[in-house]
């Protein structure tokens, strides 16, 4: 084989060794640091159907004077865009893993 | 005698070692509590508690978006700007305050939903067929760590409540 094909052929490895590589340092610090748990693009955790969506479209101005009209509007979009926190009763509730839940029965 | 004394007062030591290591085993393993019918459960019915528990995780990783979604939102479009708006005109420490704690306690949130998360991740990956109380014991750190974000999510609630009181109050005092 010719020196030219050769370093074809050290290129090549070399090119998949480096990209292995950095392959698994990449997925050990997308799991290391916690990534994994706040992506939901990956399999298995896109949703079923379309979600609420949490866009509204007002938003307060930073400019303009402070009034008590200014802060009544405030507050009336303020409280608007809470009532829909409230619609989550209990997040991250005991429930679903009491004993009761997992069908383990009571200790005797 | 002096022997007898010697190996009386090893024998007292080895008591006092093994009565500590039962008491701080007892304290760290709920597992220890477990009973045979408990163990039998776990075994007979994995399959279901380890569906039950994949779809939990799904369920909980969307209320997790949903939630810190609405956190981002009521502080970039509310909290943010009218505490800029007040510091041209007149700065309120108790408001900004409060926004800090918001992102502080918005930021903790992230952090406890990876700890809880990991926690739940360990405890699907345990064969609860072969061995149920080791998975009855990593049941117990995952529900620690839920609790922990769930008082998360409360104290969040807390703020929101107090920003609300905090600019009704800056509203009567204008």
């Amino acid at each position: 084989m010719k020196s030219g094909g050769r370093n074809l052929l050290f290129l090549t490895g070399a090119s998949i060794v480096l990209a292995t590589v950095a392959t698994i340092v990449s997925l050990l610090i997308y799991y290391l640091s916690g990534d994994i748990y706040l992506d939901r693009s990956r399999p298995g955790f896109l949703p079923d159907k379309p979600e609420k969506t949490t866009s509204q479209r007002y938003a307060f101005s930073d400019s303009g004077e402070i009034n008590q009209k200014v802060l009544d509007d405030y507050l009336k979009h303020f409280q608007k865009a809470t009532k829909s926190l409230d619609q989550i009763e209990a997040p991250f509730s005991e429930a679903p893993l009491s004993d009761d839940s997992l069908g383990i029965p009571a200790d005797e | 005698m002096q022997s007898f004394r010697t190996a009386h007062s090893r024998l007292s030591l080895f008591g006092i070692f093994l009565a500590g290591i039962f008491a701080l085993t007892a304290s760290i393993s709920p597992a220890s509590a477990l009973s045979a019918l408990q163990q039998g459960a776990i075994s007979q019915h994995c399959g279901t508690i380890t569906q039950s528990l994949s779809t939990l995780r799904r369920a909980d990783s969307q209320t997790r978006i949903y939630l810190g979604s609405y956190y981002e939102s009521l502080l970039k479009k509310f909290i943010i700007p009218l505490n800029i708006r007040l510091t041209k005109t007149n700065p309120d420490t108790y408001l900004m305050d409060l926004q800090n704690r918001f992102t502080d306690t918005r930021n903790n949130f992230s952090q406890q939903f990876i700890k809880y998360s990991q926690k739940l991740d360990e405890l699907i990956a345990v064969d609860c067929r072969t061995n149920p109380a080791s998975f009855y014991r990593s049941l117990g750190h995952v529900r620690a760590e839920r609790q922990k974000l769930a008082e998360i999510t409360a104290i969040m609630s807390g703020i929101i409540d107090e920003h609300i009181i905090a600019v009704q109050n800056l509203g009567a005092s204008l």
